[in-house]
């Protein structure tokens, strides 16, 4: 039995903004295995970096989240009060952000920097210290590393900074990384680079990884299982290969047709699209997040070959039929009688 | 007969970096004698990755920026013979940015006015049933004529920026990266868009890009930068089945293919 690094459960964020009550975030709960890639896919505004925010508890001062229960390994993040908080990042878990140069001390060299974090979180210092940066910066590529120890972040190219900022990560070992869309800011030729070292070093270090993005085609190449967000909820969680072999949710749908793949779709032909725009989620928001939001082909599709097995005790919530890591949620009844006629839903 | 619609031959651009007070300057050659030719109705893409010099040469074309050496024609003629009127008649950009793009405190009536006002259109009195009519082109509903940049969302923003390119209808469009600022279900219905409007309007397309499906997707020839010099140039099939050049080659490798089971093979 493998297991989990963390748990969340029913998660919910709210902000208040002019005009009432932001739901940003829909009790959403997750889970990530020891060793494994849990990709949060979403649009921008879905909520997706909010709740790696959440988990690490740097939400901005005026969010109010609500959670039933979070553990990080054997502990009960739950109710940490912020300096126990601040033991726990950087440390048994770790973070990766889009722009490593607005994470980076401008004013401190790399070799400083990383040394921080060695003497605030496992009160190595000295000689030992530095071997052990010199070891981590070299495991993700940068050689010689000694030569760039005494330079300063701006001294270093998009992809350097970034393997610097991995590197600093690493440094104690922790049990989670959460990157949010660590590769967006990069070159294409760079950005497959750094994810085939974060793959790599992820099976070396055997840490959970979150990893957020837009970007199915880095989903594609890096999750295990991946989590869809579309306006604060969780759609669909599934495998990888569920996701993109049997997407269940319309909008799953939606987003596949939307990218063009190389040799998929001919030039010149029109690509799928979502129509419409998300809702705005302020206040008593209650209506379907999905309507205004079909594709003309959603209707054809109602009549494929996937079959809905009811969850107890969750409203619209399903279990793909014939998979047990596969999960699709629907908003509201009238999503769900689109996409599903009544003979595909089971109850449990 | 094939109409040569942007002809550039060895266009230069140097960059004369600061050393520091007393030092000399240091020249960076930013675009290094690229030689370029687009027809009418062809997608000319330009790859490369960041600081090859492609917005720069766009920049050239769009004549925001005098070439250090070489020559561009538009439509046959040398750049610097046409007046800047007449050239915002030939060519138009639409850039990455829609947020910086437009005037937060124009209404978009008038930023999709604007060009006409600015070109001395003479008859005022069709002004507002050609705005109409260009936002119905590109499918922005006429009750947005007297909303701000900031009610609209990244993909009608960029529907405005690309109705401003159009109203004087251009013969040339430089898109600069039109979509990397978005999600992609607008970036899908972005690019449908353009693809629609260059069957329409008999648009020449030169789209600056690093996304290479996006490339593949609405190119029909691709020119690859690299270090400011021209390296590949060839037709998208042919360049997307059979790279030359070895940087051409490391691009393509890196294309992140949307499907777990062909990208896990290469791994």
């Amino acid at each position: 039995m493998s297991e989990n690094v963390l748990d969340v459960k029913n998660l919910s964020i709210e902000i208040p903004v002019a005009g009432g009550m932001l739901r940003a975030v829909d009790s959403i709960s997750l889970h990530v295995e020891k060793g494994e890639t849990l990709c949060i896919v979403g649009e921008s505004g879905c909520g997706k970096s909010l709740t790696s925010l959440a988990i690490m508890d740097l939400l901005p001062k005026k969010a109010i989240r609500k959670v039933e229960e979070m553990t990080l390994g054997e502990m009960n993040i739950l109710n940490f009060s912020e300096k126990q908080m601040s033991d726990v990042r950087g440390n048994k878990m770790g973070m990766i952000f889009q722009e490593p140069m607005s994470s980076l001390n401008p004013s401190f060299t790399v070799e400083n920097q990383m040394l921080e974090t060695l003497s605030r979180h496992r009160a190595i210092v000295g000689a030992e210290a530095k071997a052990l940066v010199i070891q981590m910066l070299e495991k993700v590529g940068i050689i010689p590393a000694v030569k760039r120890l005494r330079q300063y972040p701006h001294q270093l190219s998009g992809g350097l900074r970034q393997r610097v900022m991995i590197a600093m990560t690493l440094l104690c070992e922790p049990q989670l990384i959460i990157a949010d869309e660590p590769t967006t800011a990069l070159d294409v030729t760079i950005q497959a680079q750094i994810l085939k070292l974060m793959k790599n070093l992820q099976n070396d270090f055997d840490v959970g990884l979150i990893f957020i993005t837009h970007d199915l085609g880095v989903v594609a190449n890096i999750a295990d299982r991946v989590a869809v967000m579309y306006a604060g909820q969780i759609v669909e969680e599934g495998s990888v290969f569920e996701i993109f072999d049997n997407p269940s949710h319309p909008y799953t749908r939606g987003l596949l047709s939307c990218i063009p793949v190389p040799g998929k779709i001919k030039r010149g032909e029109p690509l799928g699209s979502i129509p419409g725009m998300v809702p705005s989620l302020v206040g008593d928001f209650s209506g379907c997040r999905f309507s205004g939001r079909w594709s003309g082909d959603d209707e054809q599709k109602k009549n494929s070959n996937i079959n809905l097995v009811a969850i107890d005790n969750e409203e619209n919530a399903f279990k793909v039929q014939g998979s047990e890591s596969h999960f699709v949620r629907f908003c509201c009844n009238e999503c769900l009688e689109k996409s599903y006629n009544s003979k595909q839903r089971k109850a449990s | 007969m094939t109409d040569l619609m942007v002809e550039a031959t060895g266009v230069i651009k140097d960059y004369k970096i600061s050393q520091g007070l007393f030092r000399g300057k240091e020249i960076l050659r930013a675009v290094d004698k690229v030689s370029l030719s687009v027809s009418r109705g062809e997608t000319l893409a330009i790859v490369g990755e960041s600081g090859c010099g492609k917005t720069t040469l766009a920049k050239i074309m769009l004549g925001l920026l005098e070439p250090d050496g070489g020559v561009v024609k538009l439509c046959g003629k040398p750049l610097n013979e046409i007046s800047r009127l007449e050239l915002a008649k030939l060519v138009q950009p639409i850039f990455q940015d829609p947020y910086s793009s437009l005037n937060p405190r124009k209404t978009i009536g008038s930023i999709i006015t604007l060009p006409l006002k600015v070109q001395g259109d003479l008859s005022p009195e069709t002004w507002k049933q050609r705005v109409l009519t260009t936002m119905d082109l590109v499918g922005l509903p006429s009750r947005m004529l007297e909303q701000f940049p900031n009610q609209l969302s990244g993909g009608q923003r960029q529907r405005v920026a690309i109705a401003r390119a159009l109203i004087n209808r251009p013969k040339i469009v430089i898109c600069d990266e039109p979509t990397s600022a978005l999600d992609v279900s607008v970036q899908s219905q972005i690019l449908n868009l353009l693809n629609e409007l260059r069957k329409e309007l008999e648009l020449t397309y030169v789209l600056i890009s690093h996304n290479l499906a996006v490339v593949e997707h609405m190119a029909t020839r691709v020119a690859v930068m690299y270090f400011g010099k021209k390296v590949e140039e060839a037709e998208t099939e042919q360049l997307f089945k059979n790279p030359k050049h070895d940087y051409t080659k490391t691009l393509l490798d890196s294309i992140l293919v949307p499907d777990p089971r062909s990208a896990r093979k290469n791994n």
